[in-house]
């Protein structure tokens, strides 16, 4: 996958190039060549370039659309955004689906429908800029290695590219759950060395919350759009089914703490490679100190009887440091750990108010 | 609504013309004989059987090859018609009930390729998508297609119409070429034309059109099929039917509509995601109207200004009856226990938090490192078999079977804080009967 999304960014940098004589505003240009580095004052690396996501009505629905027609269970649909960026604003005006990576059509290929959807799309004046790309999540899910992967293409090809989060289950529960990410320059940093050492991390000062930024979402209307959805107000009456407040909720819950469990098994899995990484190193070293020690004393007691000392041998060669595990998982499972918590949180925050005011409304009726 | 009388036609004769009811207040009469250029490409195959007017350039954009059908009327000649055309093969006659069902995103998407049409065009056409059951037709997807237009001729790029249908189905197999749609008020005669080279795409096209210039301070959404009329054995007209358009709508797509329904009353159309708690006092509030509408029309009732119904008061009795009647005992154990299955992953959620940001951060990970300097406040992490061995200043975690919990340590003290989760608080969650929480949680 993480392929695909290369390719794509390439392909759409391609695309822009070519049609940057025909680009409509400035701000394509500095965009696709985000990393030659714009003067569009950056700031300093704690800066990041995009402040706030505006995403059109249309995409929200064509989001929800694709995952309730194309996504079953723990499946993700991914799609590509389209929009442009104005100052330190990112607007994704539209966006289209991409098809699921089936093992029977091997041969498709990905960036030539990249290539021809953006294209026709662009023959409708439809903005052809590709700015980030959307992923639907199961329960919350999404802190993966490909997603971390994808992401640092993007957003190397791409510097104001998000990845759009949109949670179904949630959103059927009562209110849309769409999040905008990105990754904190920092992160970045430390992608594009690709070390993953440990001292590499404490040197970047790296934790879990320092990985994804979530940029805030407003969500921005045309006019037109405007009379339409009062149009449709007027016109399709359907019943408010108030999900949100229902209060049976410990399957939600239970699934939750369920991911939340399976992931602290593997981060205790994790530590526990690491503990032993750092005993063997300890040890080594007391086995090279001994060694060391030893040296000294056979070459003291050799001098003592007038033998020439022994050579000193490269003592690397005969101990192996043993090899640091890379750190990038752990800090993975603990970012993903971090927002299973929030969506916990903010689960039964909702939770308890219901509760509270059903408690307040038995008491009224007694 | 019109129906047009029935109008089986045999597949090879020239259709069987209907007698247009006086009362079909149809849109398009016969067009005038506007000379058809047609567009670059559009080798659409023309089937065989289907009569021969349709390619007929005297009669050009008069007749369609796809007549109308009333359910009443035999469905089996115009059936076999239908087979035998190639491609998407819409199940014989138009559905029974002539229902369309749309979905909003295609109205979003109309409109928004209407904003970004060309300079100098009036309106935006395109092809929708979708699929075809028994009682109604729903379409789901669509995408503009350019065109031009001018007072004599029109012409439309079907090549790239076909190159994005080809696109989209790689996303959605199932969906068919289901019809076409347009933006403006009125079906004109390039209307006619373009219907008929959609009719070569599918079997009975539907044409919906999108008043986005908004006459009559309204933006009406309608839908036709096309039909033949017209004298028999002379120049055939066609007639667009129009067709009931309901609103189909998924539950996440109706709570994505609501929630961009309120830019409506921003000042700047512009609506931030709100928080938790806010969508249930959002939420609350709506249920809150609802009641006052309720209540409001039983005291009109009761006090004679509206008449009374026994259907709503039935409804109102069935949801009156609808709110338990708890033992207030009984409530509160409810209540209690789901506070405590809402607060205690709450709780978790808190106070993981802490203990992973320090178990993770580089310097304190795994206890000591090479230096044998100590990390940061909190040090994680050795798990041992259940039960757990203490130590000063070390650290402890005690692995339960499904749930590994986290301690700390001070540094310096020998305070060792526990907290001690969730084993048997999960079981509790899980089987009610089980009475004791043995779940401590002594917070840091």
């Amino acid at each position: 996958r993480q392929n695909a999304h290369a390719q794509r960014i390439t392909s759409a940098k391609e695309m822009a190039s070519r049609k940057e004589g025909t680009g409509s505003a400035a701000t394509s240009s500095s965009s696709t060549t985000g990393p030659a580095g714009k003067g569009k004052g950056k700031g300093g690396s704690g800066d990041s370039a995009v402040k706030q996501v505006q995403i059109d009505g249309l995409v929200v629905l064509k989001i929800i659309k694709h995952y309730q027609e194309e996504g079953q269970g723990t499946e993700v649909v991914q799609g590509v955004l389209l929009g442009l960026v104005v100052e330190d604003r990112l607007e994704i005006t539209n966006c289209f689906p991409f098809p699921q990576h089936t093992e029977d059509d091997a041969d498709f290929d990905e960036v030539q429908y990249q290539m021809e959807m953006m294209r026709s799309l662009r023959h409708v004046n439809i903005d052809h800029l590709h700015v980030g790309w959307y992923q639907s999540t199961y329960y919350g899910s999404f802190v993966t290695r490909a997603l971390l992967d994808s992401q640092f293409s993007y957003q190397h090809a791409i510097e104001e590219s998000v990845v759009l989060i949109y949670d179904p289950i949630k959103t059927a529960q009562g209110s849309l759950s769409l999040k905008a990410y990105r990754l904190t320059p920092k992160l970045m940093e430390v992608c594009k060395e690709k070390d993953f050492s440990p001292e590499a991390l404490k040197k970047g000062n790296i934790t879990f919350e320092h990985m994804f930024e979530e940029v805030p979402i407003v969500i921005k209307n045309s006019h037109l759009i405007n009379v339409l959805m009062w149009e449709l107000e007027k016109k399709s009456a359907v019943a408010d089914k108030h999900e949100l407040l229902s209060l049976a909720s410990s399957n939600h819950l239970g699934k939750n703490l369920q991911l939340l469990m399976d992931r602290v098994d593997e981060m205790s899995q994790d530590i526990v490679k690491y503990n032993t990484y750092m005993r063997n190193t300890s040890k080594q070293q007391q086995q090279k100190h001994q060694y060391q020690q030893r040296r000294q004393q056979e070459n003291m007691q050799r001098q003592s009887r007038g033998e020439p000392p022994l050579p000193e041998e490269d003592l690397s060669k005969l101990f192996k440091p043993p090899q640091p595990p890379a750190r990038m998982d752990s800090l993975l499972i603990a970012g993903q750990i971090n927002t299973y918590c929030q969506n916990i949180k903010e689960f039964t925050a909702q939770n308890l108010g219901k509760l509270f005011m059903a408690q307040a409304l038995q008491e009224y009726n007694n | 609504m019109a129906t047009p009388a029935a109008a089986a036609s045999a597949p090879t004769a020239t259709p069987a013309p209907v007698a247009a009811p006086a009362a079909a207040p149809a849109s398009v009469p016969a067009p005038s004989p506007s000379p058809a250029s047609a567009p670059a490409p559009a080798p659409a195959p023309v089937p065989a059987p289907t009569p021969a007017p349709a390619s007929d350039p005297a009669t050009a954009a008069a007749t369609t090859a796809a007549p109308g059908q009333t359910p009443a009327s035999t469905p089996a000649p115009a059936q076999t018609q239908a087979q035998s055309l190639p491609g998407p093969a819409l199940p014989g006659p138009f559905p029974g009930g002539r229902v369309v069902r749309l979905h909003p995103v295609i109205l979003a998407s109309i409109v928004d390729s209407y904003e970004r049409r060309n300079e100098g065009a009036a309106r935006v056409i395109g092809t929708l998508l979708g699929t075809v059951d028994k009682h109604s037709v729903e379409v789901t997807n669509c995408f503009s297609v350019p065109h031009n237009e001018s007072e004599d001729e029109v012409a439309v790029d079907m090549e790239f119409a076909k190159n994005m249908y080809e696109l989209h189905k790689k996303v959605s197999p199932n969906e068919l070429i289901l019809g076409w749609y347009a933006t403006g008020h009125d079906i004109t005669e390039h209307s006619v034309l373009i219907h008929e080279y959609y009719s070569r795409e599918a079997p009975n096209p539907i044409h919906l059109t999108v008043d986005t210039s908004l006459q009559n301070g309204r933006m009406s959404i309608k839908a036709y099929v096309s039909t033949l009329m017209g004298v028999p054995g002379r120049t055939m007209g066609v007639m667009f039917t129009p067709l009931t358009v309901k609103y189909a709508y998924y539950d996440t797509e109706r709570i994505g509509v609501d929630l961009i329904m309120k830019t409506c009353f921003s000042p700047n159309r512009v609506i931030g995601l709100s928080s938790d708690l806010q969508q249930v006092g959002g939420a609350s509030a709506r249920i809150q109207d609802a009641l006052s509408t309720v209540l409001q029309y039983a005291e009109d009732v009761l006090s004679g200004k509206v008449s009374a119904d026994n259907t709503v008061g039935r409804f109102l009795m069935s949801l009156v009856n609808q709110v338990p009647k708890i033992v207030p005992d009984d409530f509160e154990t409810m209540l209690n226990s789901n506070i405590n299955v809402s607060a205690v992953p709450g709780l978790l959620g808190v106070c993981v938090f802490p203990h992973l940001s320090s178990c993770t951060n580089a310097k304190g990970v795994g206890g000591d490192d090479p230096e044998g300097n100590r990390g940061g406040g909190a040090l994680p992490l050795a798990p041992c078999s259940p039960g757990w061995e203490k130590g000063r200043d070390s650290i402890c975690a005690w692995r339960c079977p499904h749930l590994l919990f986290l301690d700390s340590v001070i540094s310096g003290t020998a305070d060792t804080t526990v907290t001690c989760y969730l084993d048997s608080w999960l079981e509790k969650m899980l089987n009610p009967e089980v009475n004791e929480i043995a779940c401590l949680i002594f917070p840091i």
